[in-house]
């Protein structure tokens, strides 16, 4: 049972942070702005083939690395750093939704490529502003030729550059997942300009689309725990904006001078930086607690995630508001990557779930099953 | 001197101090609330001689103290239960866990001599660090002690002494070198209550409750071997203590605000609907535990808890105004007016202290500033 970050993970954080480096963060995200992928296709590509992100959570029967969230959770806090572009989250959650189906032929075969990096999948849930929680009112339909959807998904994250979308739509038996490729007849990505510069979203309309059925027990449920997986994953990310904010607001304050003095001797703007070191902590406790949880206790997962969710967006909202507004004028420009995180932030908090109807979850689940567990070993 | 069967195997422990705590013989405790502060300990000392029969009051200190050995994790799982089964988080455990780990380390024979009667509940101590130029810049306090041949003569006053009308010991953070030496001519010594030349007199707060005292000497003699740590080690001897105060009081604080907002849910079952403000108030508390937890077990391991825990302390302080704030906004009139609302009154004025005491919230911001972001002194 782990609940801290082990050497290993230092090891993942470390690579994956050289890399990112080298080729990614916010300026080379506003340079991309206004070009179709928010990264460029090399990055990731060794991203998938070389540290495997893809794979990490895919057992090893299918050539995955068997790791876990934790594993995950690493590689998107320091995604969430350098505002990432390249595929991540969105791969994730539709390899949870593969991996809710029993083992056949076809889902073994799509995870067995995803792992290896040659397949790029997404998932394809929500529709119109619903989030994931909305019944599905993409239609299958069922023919001698197959199944085949009519619908319309929005919000699909990575949808033009992915291969494969994992859709939930609604089958004349209830709420069901298919796996639809790209080039499909019938299939339409159009990409969707949002707040976010750092990453790409498509609404994807299927007009009798073929599609192959991923054969799961209860559908609605599989997305529900997928979507919590991800707002676990979004925590991460969350969490490294609130870092890299910080540090450049810190950065900032001991360089800047104004009337005779660095701004950060002031006490007004140390408190600002105080504040939101506290939610920052605040927030990557919550956050290494939830990927422990959803690794080990997923009972757990669905209390712990909102609660998390809702704490770590918080603080990267607050990091990054802060973060341009110590940095003053310059921090409200285009050419400064400020804005960048704070557009990341904005649409990250709810990508997956209406953050006021997250609080009101919390206020459902008001007893002992969350007190955080004193019973974990020590570090 | 042994160690008890479950110093290492906290699951078991708690296991048997839930057991322990629902049973009907501490029923008598269960959800009572005494009006008057100093009946309300006596009424509490009950409970603690009842923990320490049982056993399950004396984990968490060494045998040679009186204790049944394990670490500070056992009083986190006993408050955590406590809090569960409805029971008084006891003032004599607030002050016990943050008085008790100093003593045990740094006057082995005091610890010998008399923590077994603080454990029991026969008597408790009082903490006398603060005086009235002295709060939270307590380097700058001015109680002096002198020796005079085996014995040190005290003379000054104490201020917000927590329970200090009650307390039968004090452990004082006195002056023995020079004013200007500041935090370097500090001593710690334990001194008895009822020696000759000590007044003590009760504080009466905002809600009128006299929680705490202020206490005066007027050259009170004390024998030199009533020093915790060697003269002059005052002040780290204070911030050994305070690790315990930001991790282990933290935690109890947390258990029973859990316990006061699970009281305020009940008390708003036929009410109105709060579940925003309700939702946020579970998020912020359990928030602080994750975070908190980490800090406990970090003790645990035997670690330094340094300046980021000050970010502990923050988290903390705006919990407990918030839970109280809710319960004023949410229960409206029952709030304002009769005696159903009396408790919550008292308390709400008791949070207003919280980001005051123990170092004021803006200290700790400085601290975080200054020790955790390495931002530049104020000039």
């Amino acid at each position: 049972v782990r609940f801290r970050f082990d050497p290993e993970h230092d090891e993942l954080r470390q690579t994956v942070r050289r890399l990112l480096t080298e080729s990614a963060g916010a300026l080379d995200v506003i340079s991309r702005a206004s070009l179709p992928t928010a990264s460029d296709h090399k990055l990731a590509a060794r991203l998938a083939r070389e540290i495997g992100v893809h794979g990490l959570c895919v057992p090893e029967r299918y050539g995955g690395a068997g790791a876990g969230m934790v594993e995950l959770g690493v590689v998107c806090q320091e995604a969430g750093r350098a505002a990432l572009g390249a595929p991540l989250l969105s791969p994730a959650l539709a390899t949870g939704l593969l991996l809710e189906s029993a083992e056949d032929g076809r889902t073994g075969s799509f995870l067995r490529r995803i792992a290896a990096g040659e397949l790029i999948a997404a998932a394809a849930i929500a529709e119109g502003p619903l989030g994931w929680d909305a019944v599905p009112t993409t239609a299958a339909a069922r023919s001698a030729a197959g199944w085949t959807l009519t619908g319309t998904k929005e919000w699909v994250q990575d949808g033009w550059q992915a291969g494969l979308l994992v859709v939930s739509a609604m089958s004349p038996t209830g709420h069901a997942l298919f796996a639809v490729e790209a080039g499909s007849p019938g299939l339409t990505v159009e990409p969707v300009q949002t707040i976010d510069i750092s990453r790409r979203f498509a609404r994807v309309r299927m007009d009798g689309v073929p599609a192959a059925p991923i054969r799961v027990r209860d559908a609605a449920s599989a997305v529900r725990r997928a979507r919590d997986l991800g707002l676990v994953l979004l925590c991460a990310d969350h969490v490294g904006i609130a870092q890299q904010c910080l540090e450049m607001a810190t950065a900032w304050a001991k360089e800047r001078e104004q009337f005779g003095r660095v701004i950060g001797s002031f006490q007004a703007v140390k408190h600002k930086l105080a504040s939101v070191q506290v939610e920052l902590e605040a927030a990557e406790s919550a956050c290494l607690y939830a990927l422990w949880a959803a690794q080990e206790a997923p009972a757990e997962l669905a209390t712990v995630a909102p609660i998390a969710a809702h704490t770590c967006a918080e603080a990267a909202m607050l990091a990054a508001g802060e973060n341009i507004q110590l940095h003053g004028g310059i921090g409200a420009t285009w050419e400064h990557p400020a804005h960048v995180y704070l557009r990341r932030a904005t649409v990250g908090r709810r990508l997956l779930a209406d953050p006021e109807a997250l609080l009101e979850d919390v206020a459902q689940v008001i007893e002992d099953s969350v007190f955080v567990s004193t019973v974990a070993p020590a570090p | 001197m042994t160690d008890g069967p479950l110093a290492t195997d906290l699951p078991a422990y708690r296991d048997a101090v839930r057991a322990f705590v629902t049973s009907p013989a501490l029923d008598r405790w269960r959800g009572a609330y005494l009006d008057d502060v100093a009946e309300e300990m006596r009424f509490t000392a009950g409970l603690m001689r009842a923990l320490y029969d049982g056993g399950f009051g004396r984990y968490g200190l060494p045998a040679e103290a009186g204790g049944l050995g394990g670490d500070v994790r056992h009083w986190a799982v006993l408050y955590d239960e406590l809090a569960r089964a409805d029971l008084p988080l006891t003032g004599q455990h607030s002050l016990l866990t943050t008085l008790a780990y100093p003593v045990v380390r740094f006057a082995p024979h005091l610890a010998k001599a008399y923590l077994p009667e603080f454990l029991s509940g026969d008597a408790w101590w009082g903490q006398g660090f603060s005086e009235s130029e002295a709060g939270s810049d307590l380097a700058a306090l001015r109680c002096r002690a002198t020796r005079q041949g085996d014995e040190y003569v005290i003379s000054g006053h104490k201020l917000w002494t927590s329970h200090g009308a009650t307390a039968s010991r004090l452990v004082m953070l006195v002056r023995t070198g020079s004013q200007e030496s500041r935090h370097r001519g500090l001593s710690m010594i334990m001194v008895d209550a009822g020696l000759p030349g000590v007044i003590v007199r009760p504080v009466e707060l905002a809600s009128g409750r006299a929680e705490l005292a202020e206490c005066f000497f007027d050259d009170v003699l004390v024998p030199a071997d009533r020093l915790i740590g060697a003269e002059g080690e005052g002040w780290a001897v204070a911030m050994y203590l305070l690790q315990y105060e930001r991790a282990v009081y933290a935690w109890l604080r947390a258990c029973a605000l859990l316990r006061r907002v699970r009281a305020l849910t009940a008390a708003l079952a036929d009410g109105p609907a709060g579940d925003q403000v309700l939702g946020t108030l579970y998020l912020d508390l359990v928030s602080l535990r994750a975070r908190s937890v980490t800090t406990v077990r970090r003790l645990a391991a035997g670690q330094t808890v340094g300046p980021e825990a000050s970010a502990d302390k923050l988290l903390l302080g705006a919990c407990e105004q918030s839970v109280y704030d809710a319960a004023r906004s949410l229960l409206g009139a029952g709030f304002l007016f009769g005696e159903a609302g009396r408790r919550w009154r008292e308390d709400w004025w008791f949070s207003r202290s919280t980001t005051v005491y123990g170092g004021c919230a803006e200290v700790q911001r400085g601290i975080i500033a200054d020790r955790v972001l390495s931002l530049p002194r104020s000039g």
